[in-house]
């Protein structure tokens, strides 16, 4: 609001909202409103006074005690704990600051390495392997406890 | 709040952020504890209302819109918890005042000051709920008209008709009681 836009009863209104004290009016309004208070000071002398009274007895009604000391202890004892899977996260971003694409990628190239490299071993000492060795099973408990136990002579 | 941002600082007290959520704490208690008391003249249940007040903060902060302040919303807050307690409370919560005297003052002049402390709290007390909102937030802690209206969740207009009223009723009721004084 400019200073010419702010009428008499405006200010009026303003005294008997806010008070007083020009600190206590919108900001807007302060400036206009100080420059009509000086210059034409009669038009506002007794909604003044009257108000100066009213924010003096105002004044007296600051006996509010201090929160107690315990009160924001308990308040922030009840506040949110941060979940455990996001302070895993955290701490998983903090070992891999390029983001986790990266490590779980690897960690799928070395589990299917790891695969190709097993099957292909197990090719070799598979079954066929089996069929083809000269090594003899038996597949009867014909033999007596003694061929189990090996040469008797030589001990065990 | 010293280079960080009151929504930087929500959404890390959202996040558990424990020194954040300390922060917002001993940044805005003290006023959501000073409003609950004007308005319930009682500390057990000034520290409720605040209590209760945080405890809802804490539900909405995950999902905080940077609509308003985080101190409007509070005493929005603060101001329907008082509100609910009122209504239950038959009759109106009052406290007798804190002892106020000044060593400075002779004693007649104790009795007096004591008398007109206590005359002031028992008629903000008696105001109408709304009339006595208004002049706590605004004339008592100081809160911008603006921020007053969104707390109260109403107009500048209203809140200025009802801050007029308020002022207009104590100014009455005070001149009574100094004519009073004065004819004994």
């Amino acid at each position: 609001m400019t200073k010419s836009a702010i009428t008499i009863e405006r200010v009026l209104d303003l005294i008997a909202a806010y008070g007083a004290h020009p600190a206590a009016w919108p900001d807007h309004e302060r400036e206009a409103a100080e420059a009509l208070l000086i210059a034409k000071p009669e038009a506002f002398e007794p909604a003044l006074q009257e108000a100066v009274e009213l924010d003096q007895m105002l004044m007296q009604d600051d006996q509010v005690p201090e929160p107690p000391a315990h009160l924001a202890t308990t308040i922030i004892e009840g506040a949110p704990v941060a979940q455990k899977s996001a302070q895993r996260q955290s701490w998983l971003r903090s070992l891999f600051p390029m983001g986790l694409r990266l490590p779980t990628g690897a960690a799928i190239a070395s589990l299917g390495i790891g695969l190709m490299a097993g099957y292909s071993y197990a090719g070799d000492t598979g079954f066929d392997a089996y069929l083809e060795s000269d090594v003899t099973y038996t597949d009867t408990l014909d033999a007596s406890f003694d061929d189990w136990l090996g040469d008797p002579e030589g001990g065990l | 709040m010293s280079g960080i941002s009151e929504l930087d600082q929500i959404t890390k007290a959202a996040a558990g952020d424990k020194s954040a959520q300390a922060a917002l704490v001993h940044r805005h208690m003290p006023i959501i504890y000073r409003v609950a008391y004007r308005m319930l003249r009682e500390e057990a249940e000034a520290e409720d209302v605040t209590q209760e007040t945080f405890l809802r903060a804490w539900k909405a902060l995950p999902d905080w819109q940077p609509k308003a302040k985080f101190s409007t919303w509070a005493c929005t807050v603060a101001i329907n918890l008082c509100r609910d307690r009122l209504r239950k409370a038959k009759p109106v919560l009052m406290e007798t005042p804190p002892e106020t005297t000044d060593a400075a003052l002779r004693p007649e002049e104790q009795l007096a000051s004591k008398q007109a402390v206590s005359g002031i709290h028992a008629q903000i007390a008696a105001l109408p709920d709304r009339q006595r909102e208004a002049l706590t937030l605004s004339a008592l802690e100081g809160l911008g008209n603006k921020e007053t209206a969104a707390a109260m969740g109403i107009t500048v207009h209203a809140l200025e008709g009802l801050l007029g009223r308020a002022r207009r009723t104590l100014k009455s009721v005070l001149r009574a009681d100094i004519s009073k004084d004065e004819k004994q």
